[in-house]
């Protein structure tokens, strides 16, 4: 909703919400930014009775940070997830926008059916298929290996229905149009269909990107050295049979957390009003 | 309206713009198949055979347990409940930072940061907020003299608690499509509606709503097959309790098939899961479409 | 000519160095172990030793996997046609389910009577299935009762007053301690904001240390064959033991709300009074600088001298019955669990001993509480429930003892608990 004129009321009022959404959406994260500065002893020490200190560090510590790095090889586990996200990311946007390309517009045989798998693709998790895949994968011989990391995400069915849903929005006559004045489909998609949809491309990017960086069992399960390990499969390291290392945990988390959204931020200005029909003349 | 294949000269020529379409799906097809369908297919046919042979005792077994009738009940009523919900929340947020204030990027930023949260920590940080004991919500609301409340500990509360943090966890998700949609409305008809005379909550409902309906389907289908299969705040917090009252299906899937070592099992109720999902999902289709698009 | 000659000299040399050690790398067998994190330290030292002792011979690689998913790794890994593993850790009492589903292979033809005679006799039980030997023990548990010495301290009490004279004959009964923890808790917490706990088990919610309750009141773990609880789990000795802990529980005896991995941090926090927990604990205390604790005997329930009990078992080794490497893995289990490898890997990991000749003088004296795990390993250890069905078991039985903890009539999750059971033992018919 753009209305030309905000009164200073409603400014006003759409800012407290905006913080108070804030807030909400931040506290958890705050207490466990927080609580990476401190010693396990610490946060327990402090845990009843509910005060100031119990979210607040007492004494600052930063070594958490150096020991996830140093003795968990944690840059380690944040460099293979960045590389397999770095594939991903890419490939699937290619061929999901492709194939959502062929589904919002082209009227072919089949079309039903082939549009039903891709959806029943996404309606099983993991964990349900993770044995007859993990079959294959050791097949192949890829344990342990990036591959085995990528390969299974390399389609996905979810990111083929966004693309459909909002290419549907644009209006076959430009693509028509475009065809009369004798571009070719690789034209059409470029100088056409990817402009129009620049924000469904950020938004299936970031899909991909979120999936992955917080996919758990899979990787956990085909990662068994150190060096092939991915952010998520390394929490599960911060532990003894005895003791969790919480402070650990959270350290790592909070790297975890804020550096996708480092990323994000700068995307933003392309969320931008699309140019539609009526924009379009002639 | 289709791609016409308005030229097609030579006949090798209509041949190949007649493949186009399933050309241009075949990578994402071959991916979908392979990786995604094949081992579905195989789940599912496991759920058939017990020790080597075809044999359908898995299903009587399943059919006569309390506990499985239970999880199939806690994941219905979870559902119905955080289905509906997610996607309103969602939608007001996307209403809400689809404003062009200054500073909008940085909220929009921040209302995605639960979404890269780990789930694993997301569930251990919320058990801490709501512990029984000491967590921050008892401590503030026994200043307003309000009882200290079992929530994860409580048969009662608890699968409320987990759609509140799950809630917490996947607007910020949900909210982006929805953003991307209204980004895709053309706003001069905003303009004619008030030039009209028609107020915020008219325009909203005769206007906005129906020109999303397209980005809508999409986050009412994936929001609904995302939920149906979330378990991880099951596992991590209240491990199916108290009392079972957090058992989803989806835990026990888990549980048959990386504890128990029942893979028959597994696939059985994954087999249940899905059709269900597929049930709802058709629905969805059918009520949201637009007559002119059939799938 | 010279030039050429030398040139074949060493062309020469070279391929017979070459085919020496090709013929010598032919000849080294690797033995793939996958053993959990948590074991890492004394492991990983045993395999060192193994490596050196066996040169040129065998070599042992290792993976180390989380121990949250050592099981889910298992239940993938040993799934495949194809061998990942030769060796892999057992926890104790899986060993019967994976026996059932065909993940381990008897070790009758590699490990002689009077080897496997070194173990404990409960060890000795934990590995064994239909008289038969699956595994063999890298070490064992034992439950010690810890206590803060500061929070008895500020309550004016003197431990070695409460805890001199007790032995394995004379302990303190559960309502005495439980007398104790209230005392100390008014002394220390008056008002409750503290979050003083009285009375706490290390692994709180989880079968393994909560079912001592029950059977220190004549309760068994299961019923005779494995394969039903009815009749035990909502048995008398079993609703006495819930009804009794629900009321400690109440009375805020023992704590609500938190959960077994955080315990140990609790009690080094000063939390805890009386803590009953592992002969692992004095480890994780000396990691953390946690001096304020003292250790005794776990307590007896009044009228039930005879029946108390203690909780054992830990992690094992068994053999992949798909691996073609069947002798050399043999020899590796055996090293790490009955000769050299066991030494090595109790004093780098500081885990109780399976074998009973590793209770030496040395040992005892450096570390005391062992003494009393030696006393309850011949005395008074019950091995878990054996049963194909031991994960459906300890989910079942663990929920029970939270559901419990949480407010749950406790005749009526007794029998919600063996209902449940009872289908879930039905997959195991034939």
């Amino acid at each position: 909703m753009k209305p030309r004129t905000k009164t200073a009321v409603q400014h006003t009022i759409l800012y407290i919400v905006f913080v108070l959404l804030a807030v909400v959406a931040l506290f958890p994260i705050l207490y466990v930014l927080l609580a990476s500065f401190r010693t396990d002893e610490e946060i327990f020490r402090y845990a009843f009775p509910f005060t100031a200190k119990t979210v607040f560090p007492v004494r600052w510590i930063f070594e958490n940070y150096q020991i996830i790095f140093r003795d968990f090889g944690f840059g380690t586990s944040i460099l293979n997830t960045a590389i397999v996200v770095m594939v991903l990311v890419p490939v699937n946007l290619l061929i999901a926008s492709l194939a959502g390309f062929s589904f919002a517009f082209y009227k072919f045989k089949g079309r039903g059916a082939l549009f039903a798998i891709f959806m029943v693709s996404f309606m099983v998790p993991i964990d349900s298929v993770a044995l007859p895949l993990y079959t294959m994968i050791s097949n192949w011989g890829l344990v342990n290996t990036r591959w085995a990391l990528i390969l299974p995400s390399l389609s996905s069915g979810l990111a083929m229905f966004l693309f459909t849903q909002f290419f549907r929005g644009i209006p076959v006559s430009l693509l028509e149009a475009a065809r009369i004045d004798g571009a070719n489909l690789r034209q059409i998609f470029l100088s056409i269909v990817v402009p129009l949809s620049v924000p469904i491309f950020i938004t299936a990017g970031l899909m991909i990107f979120v999936n992955e960086w917080n996919n758990y069992l899979w990787p956990l399960l085909v990662t068994r050295s150190a060096d092939r390990r991915t952010i998520q499969v390394a929490l599960a390291y911060f532990k003894d049979e005895n003791e969790t290392f919480w402070s650990y945990i959270y350290a790592a988390a909070t790297i975890s957390t804020i550096a996708p959204v480092l990323l994000f931020l700068p995307l933003q200005k392309y969320f931008v009003q699309g140019i539609t029909s009526s924009g379009i003349k002639g | 309206m289709y791609m016409q294949d308005t030229y097609a000269p030579k006949k090798q020529h209509k041949v190949f713009v007649h493949m186009i379409p399933y050309l241009l799906l075949l990578p994402a097809l071959i991916g979908i198949v392979i990786f995604k369908i094949y081992p579905i297919l195989s789940a599912v046919l496991t759920s058939f055979i017990r020790k080597g042979a075809f044999s359908t005792r898995t299903y009587q077994i399943l059919f006569r347990d309390r506990v499985f009738w239970n999880s199939l009940i806690v994941t219905l009523k979870m559902n119905v409940v955080m289905i509906p919900l997610q996607i309103v929340v969602s939608l007001i947020l996307a209403l809400l930072v689809n404003t062009t204030v200054k500073g909008v990027g940085v909220f929009r930023s921040i209302y995605y940061l639960p979404v890269t949260m780990a789930i694993s920590v997301a569930s251990v940080t919320w058990a801490l907020m709501m512990n029984v004991n000491n967590g921050i919500f008892n401590s503030l609301i026994s200043i307003v003299g309000i009882p200290k409340q079992g929530f994860f500990t409580d048969a009662r509360q608890a699968l409320w608690c987990i759609v509140l943090m799950a809630t917490w966890k996947g607007c910020g998700y949900w909210m982006m499509y929805l953003l991307a949609g209204l980004k895709g409305v053309d706003i001069s008809l905003y303009e004619s509606a008030k030039l009209d005379g028609a107020g915020y909550f008219t325009i909203l409902f005769r206007i906005t709503l129906p020109l999303i309906r397209r980005a809508m389907l999409f986050v009412v289908v994936a929001n609904t097959s995302a939920n149906f299969l979330l378990f991880a705040p099951t596992k991590l917090i209240t491990e199916g309790g108290p009392q079972n009252s957090t058992n989803v299906m989806m835990y026990e899937v888990y549980k048959s098939a990386f504890k128990n070592g029942n893979m028959s099992r597994a696939g059985a109720i994954t087999a249940i899961l899905l059709l269900i999902i597929v049930l709802l999902v058709i629905a969805q289709f059918t009520m949201m479409n637009r007559k002119d698009e059939d799938v | 000519m010279k030039k050429f000659l030398s040139l074949l000299m060493a062309v020469v040399m070279l391929m017979a160095v070459a085919s020496v050690s090709v013929a010598e790398t032919n000849d080294v067998i690797t033995i793939k172990l996958m053993m959990s994190n948590t074991q890492q330290t004394g492991v990983s030292a045993a395999v060192e030793a193994f490596n050196k002792a066996y040169e040129g011979k065998y070599i042992c690689e290792a993976d180390y996997l989380a121990f949250d998913n050592v099981f889910e790794t298992i239940e993938v890994s040993m799934q495949q046609p194809k061998v990942e593993f030769d060796v892999f850790a057992a926890d104790g009492p899986n060993i019967s389910a994976y026996v059932n589903r065909g993940y381990l292979t008897a070790l009758d033809d590699y490990i002689t009577p009077d080897e496997f005679a070194a173990f404990t006799p409960a060890m000795q039980d934990e590995v064994t299935v239909d008289g038969k030997i699956y595994g063999a023990a890298m070490g064992d548990s034992e439950l010690v009762m810890y206590y803060n010495t500061d929070l008895l301290a500020q309550a004016g009490l003197n431990a070695e007053e409460l805890f001199g004279a007790v032995d394995g004959e004379h302990r303190i009964t559960w309502e005495k301690l439980v007398e104790l923890a209230k005392d100390v808790q008014a002394k220390v917490d008056p008002d409750g904001s503290q979050g003083i706990i009285g009375i706490e088990f290390q692994q709180v919610g989880r079968t393994y240390q909560m079912n001592v309750l029950a059977n220190d009141r004549g309760g068994a773990n299961i019923a005779e064959g494995g394969l039903s609880v009815d009749g035990v789990i909502n048995g008398t000795p079993w609703i006495e033991a819930l009804t009794w802990y629900q009321q400690q529980v109440n009375d805020g005896v023992f704590s609500k709300g938190i959960a077994a991995g955080d315990t140990s941090s609790y009690f080094m926090a000063g939390k805890i009074v009386f803590y009953l927990g592992t002969t692992a604990l004095p480890g994780t205390f000396n990691n953390n600088g946690f001096t304020s604790y003292g250790f005794t005997y776990k307590p007896y329930f009044e009228g039930h001298e005879a029946d108390v009990t203690t909780c054992c078992g830990s992690w094992a080794v068994g053999m992949n019955p798909k691996t073609d490497k069947a002798e050399a893995a043999a020899e590796f289990i055996k090293y790490l669990c009955i000769y050299e490898g066991a030494d090595v890997y109790i004093n780098a990991s500081g885990m109780l001993p399976a074998l009973s000749r590793q209770y030496t003088e040395e040992l005892l004296s450096a570390k005391p509480y062992l003494a009393i795990a030696q006393y309850e390993g011949a005395n008074t250890a019950l091995v878990r429930a054996k049963t194909p069905a031991f994960n459906e078991y300890s989910t079942s039985v663990n929920a029970l003892w939270e559901n419990v903890r949480n407010g749950a009539d406790p005749v009526a999750a007794a029998q919600d608990c063996v209902d449940e059971l009872t289908t879930a033992f039905m997959e195991y018919e034939d």
